[in-house]
């Protein structure tokens, strides 16, 4: 490998990093608030690519617009599915039975929506932006990539602004860190978790929307992600917002790297084994480390 | 209780029950508790007290075991337990209610406690001693008559003493004692005061964290107090009552009314 | 201070277990002397018990223990190669194969638990998820046991084929139901098993009497894969044909773990319950609908969960409540407030 090879694999590894953040930020959101691990994460990124899909070929919305309206979409549904769903689980401070449960039952059903409305044929959405390069110097990058990682990294910015300067995003924050706190300053929390699982949801969907535009999907489109978002958040240290891009870093490098030795069906192999890595030697994620470096100084 | 060993007094023993030395615990940057040292002698109530986020159930966590300090060591009758897990302080006589009770909501009363007996400090022979000793226990708590009912149907102040039953149960050498009579009417307060006082005759050190300042006072032979994280003061009931800054950081407060430890 | 427990007003531990075991007996009997009658299709049978052991399985870690597992589909793929190579390539005897399967889906386990189980968290369920999609992949590409083509089994007796006795494969399945069952009533009313419930009550308030939550999840944990993988063994010596897509499927997963649900959680009746449902579904429904077969378990799921976290075992009582008119004191386990 030469110093070029290595740069773009680097570029590459950033630019899905980004994506990787949007699609894991929704499970952190869901799960600091409310401690659910969100299994229907998957089914909802499903939803999303196939919405892009429907307002690209049905209505001629370009799929980066359509991954935009994606998001309040996805916002509205989330809410909706909470006020069916998600309100009636027993509270509680670590994910129980009943939650997750609940919530594979829910993938499951959103598959099943998927496979009875779009069968399971691979779809694919290609624009004059699918096969469109620029060169920067001596790399030579993919158009839909860094337009889906500008996207990515806006949404990612614009929740980081919301968390820190809005009264919602410092009551997501609290509740966060200390789920009794919430009752101690008086955050109306199933308001909150309402909200929390809604901005879950609709990231999620604009994970998926955005998703569409560089690969083909099916109904079961989301099941690698979910793993993926799964490494992620544990490699973060599932509560913190940093961590979780930190550790989409960390899974971009390895998948984009090992891509050059493993062959590619090791690819779930090597994530998972990156998971275990993570747990057995930094059990509270990468966001432990920064917290240990507060502590001492 | 009135069957358990009595306890061997030996004047010359000079190593206490509980030890802890520096112990230090913070939570981000915030230090919950600091460099707090601590002596306790055998048989005694010992109570620690201080205003809402003292750090006393931080404090607590961490000689019991559920929580690790970042620094400072915890001694059990001269042995360094700092690197044991809170199942295996209980195994060597540790042993805690919670402030919050956290009955085994799934289980009878008498569940809650026969597994306490089987799986503490001095294991019973058979599933039907285990049992006759849990009942014993339920009785000394008086809660005999509730032993065949579901923990979670309790009321309150029951299920602070099926708390109580619980940990002695696992035949502690050292109780630790979370806000026993929080939520408790006076007297249910007495009571439980007077079960302490009995707990301890047959040989128990308690270590006692409590808001109601009169049960303190009342039960405790030695206070320590604590007040945003670090040791204020310490002595017999009579000295900590009369010490300013005690009446300055805590009493000064009327922290009274607030019953709840961060 | 009375020397028994008088005051109690459920059954003591003993009666329950003799009760269960009694039942037990009876179901095991009857099941063993079908091939000698008339009645019941063998076929059907034999896959309702590997799916009735499976759940029995999962319901100890994910019942009594609280700790829900996404990936049981891995320990009976590993039991159904384990046994498959043994039988096929060292002429073992199927029963030691059977149990060879069991102690390597067991040792499996603690691959998955070790590094899970020792936190505080939903990383167990996490890692599940994961563990059965990874280890598929990596069967897909194992050459030496046929990769993504699969294995066949080949099974010989004095240098010839073994013969097809559908009626012998069944009852080693009926072994290995009984062993489940078993192992079930036991845990259910053993030190071992309140110890499990304790965990996923409140693991912390476990540990303060001494319950080491780690070692005893663990234990749960090796306990239900043995099982599982032993069911995987039968199955692949009576289907002579084993494939990753088949015994690795994360489908295999989803049923092991919708099974017990159905029944009724932390019960010992109710993975059998769910089992039985289950196999009658499978054979009556799926396959005739075999698409909507996803959402229908979706929606068994949510409806279990939001209206009776009991199961049907819950129903059960909660009909012989209502029937009765009265309050049974040491009721089904509320599944609502389980912690995972």
């Amino acid at each position: 490998m030469g110093v070029i090879d290595v740069l773009n694999l680097l570029v590459a590894s950033l630019l899905l990093a980004g994506i990787y953040t949007t699609m894991s930020i929704g499970m952190t959101i869901i799960y600091g608030v409310m401690k659910i691990i969100n299994l229907a994460h998957a089914g909802f990124m499903m939803l999303g690519a196939y919405f892009v899909y429907e307002v690209f070929n049905r209505l001629g919305v370009h799929p980066i617009l359509g991954a935009l309206l994606a998001f309040p979409v996805f916002f509205l549904l989330g809410m909706a599915v909470h006020w069916l769903l998600v309100r009636w689980l027993p509270v509680s401070d670590q994910p129980t039975l009943p939650s997750l449960l609940l919530l594979f039952g829910l993938w499951l059903v959103l598959q099943n929506v998927g496979y009875a409305a779009w069968g399971n044929l691979d779809r694919s959405i290609y624009t004059d932006m699918t096969l469109a390069t620029v060169r920067l110097g001596p790399l030579t990058l993919s158009v839909v990539q860094l337009v889906v990682f500008t996207v990515a990294v806006i949404s990612v910015v614009l929740l980081q602004f919301m968390l820190t300067r809005t009264w919602f995003g410092r009551a997501v924050r609290a509740l966060t860190q200390n789920p009794f706190a919430g009752q101690l300053v008086g955050i109306d929390t199933a308001r909150m978790s309402r909200l929390s699982f809604g901005l879950g949801i609709a990231f999620a969907g604009l994970a998926g929307a955005l998703l569409a535009s560089l690969y083909s999907f099916d109904p079961d489109f989301g099941r690698p992600f979910l793993l993926r978002s799964f490494v992620i958040i544990v490699l973060g240290g599932l509560e913190s917002f940093t961590g979780v891009a930190l550790g989409a870093l960390i899974l971009a490098l390895v998948e984009t790297f090992s891509v050059q030795f493993v062959p590619a069906g090791y690819q779930m192999a090597i994530s998972f084994s990156l998971l275990v890595v993570a747990l057995l030697v930094l059990p509270g994620g990468v966001a432990s480390l920064i917290e240990r470096r507060g502590r001492t100084t | 209780m009135s069957a358990a060993a009595t306890p061997v007094r030996d004047p010359a023993h000079q190593v206490p029950v509980l030890e802890v030395r520096g112990l230090t615990r913070y939570f981000g940057g915030l230090a919950a508790v600091k460099d707090v040292d601590l002596q306790v002698p055998e048989g005694a109530i010992f109570g620690v007290i201080g205003p809402n986020g003292a750090g006393k159930t931080t404090l607590f966590s961490m000689v019991t075991g559920s929580l690790a300090p970042s620094a400072g060591r915890v001694f059990f009758r001269g042995r360094d337990v700092t690197g044991l897990k809170a199942f295996q302080r209980v195994r060597l006589g540790i042993t805690r209610t919670h402030q919050i009770v956290r009955p085994f909501r799934s289980l009878t009363v008498i569940e809650n406690v026969e597994l306490a007996t089987r799986y503490g400090r001095r294991p019973p022979g058979t599933a039907a001693e285990a049992r006759r000793r849990a009942m014993e226990i339920l009785e000394f708590v008086g809660l005999g008559a509730q032993a065949g009912l579901p923990a979670s149907v309790l009321p309150v102040g029951q299920q602070k003493l099926l708390e109580l039953a619980r940990a002695l149960a696992t035949a502690p050498d050292l109780l630790l004692c979370d806000e026993i009579c929080g939520g408790l009417t006076d007297a249910e307060t007495r009571e439980v005061m007077d079960l302490l006082r009995r707990i301890r005759a047959s040989g128990t050190t308690i270590l006692y964290i409590e808001h109601d300042m009169r049960a303190v006072m009342s039960v405790c032979d030695r206070i320590a107090v604590l007040n945003f994280g670090e040791k204020l003061a310490e002595g017999s009931p009579e000295e900590i009552q009369r010490n300013p800054a005690v009446i300055e950081a805590y009493l000064g407060r009327g922290a009274a009314g607030v019953d709840s430890d961060a | 201070m009375t020397a028994a427990p008088t005051g109690t007003r459920t059954h003591p531990p003993r009666v329950t277990a003799a009760r269960d075991l009694a039942a037990a007996a009876v179901l095991v009997a009857v099941l063993a002397v079908l091939p000698w009658t008339e009645w019941g299709n063998l076929r059907l049978l034999f896959t309702t018990l590997i799916w009735t052991t499976c759940s029995i399985a999962w319901n100890l870690v994910g019942g009594y223990a609280g700790q829900v597992s996404f990936g049981f589909a891995v320990f009976y793929g590993i039991g159904a190669y384990t046994a498959a190579v043994l039988i096929t390539e060292a002429h073992v005897n199927p029963y030691l194969a059977f149990a060879g399967a069991a102690l390597a889906a067991a040792a499996a386990s603690l691959l998955v638990g070790i590094p899970t189980f020792r936190l505080r968290g939903p990383y167990f369920a996490i890692a599940t998820i994961g563990i059965n999609e990874a280890v598929r992949v990596v069967m897909n590409n194992m050459e030496a046991v046929g990769a993504a083509s699969g294995y066949r089994v080949n099974e010989m007796v004095g240098g010839q084929r073994a013969p097809f006795v559908m009626a012998e494969h069944y009852l080693s399945m009926v072994v290995i139901f009984a062993v489940a069952l078993l192992v079930s009533i036991l845990v259910a009313r053993s030190r071992f098993g309140l110890a499990l419930t304790a965990i996923r009550d409140d693991e912390d308030a476990a540990a303060d009497i001494g319950i080491n939550a780690f070692q005893h999840k663990l234990a749960a944990h090796a306990l239900a894969a043995a099982l599982v993988g032993a069911a995987g063994g039968a199955y692949a010596r009576y289907a002579a044909f084993i494939d990753p897509g088949g015994v690795f499927n994360f489908n295999n997963s989803v049923s092991i773990l919708l099974m017990p649900v159905i029944g009724g959680l932390a019960t010992v009746w109710g993975p059998i319950i769910g089992g039985a449902v289950y196999g009658i579904v499978q054979e009556e429904l799926v396959a005739r609908f075999s698409q909507i077969h996803l959402g229908l378990y979706g929606t068994l799921l949510i409806l279990a969960i939001l209206f009776e976290p009991g199961g049907v075992v819950g129903l059960m009582r909660r009909v012989w409540r209502a029937l009765t008119g009265r309050r049974v004191q040491g009721g089904p386990v509320p599944a609502r407030g389980v912690k995972a």
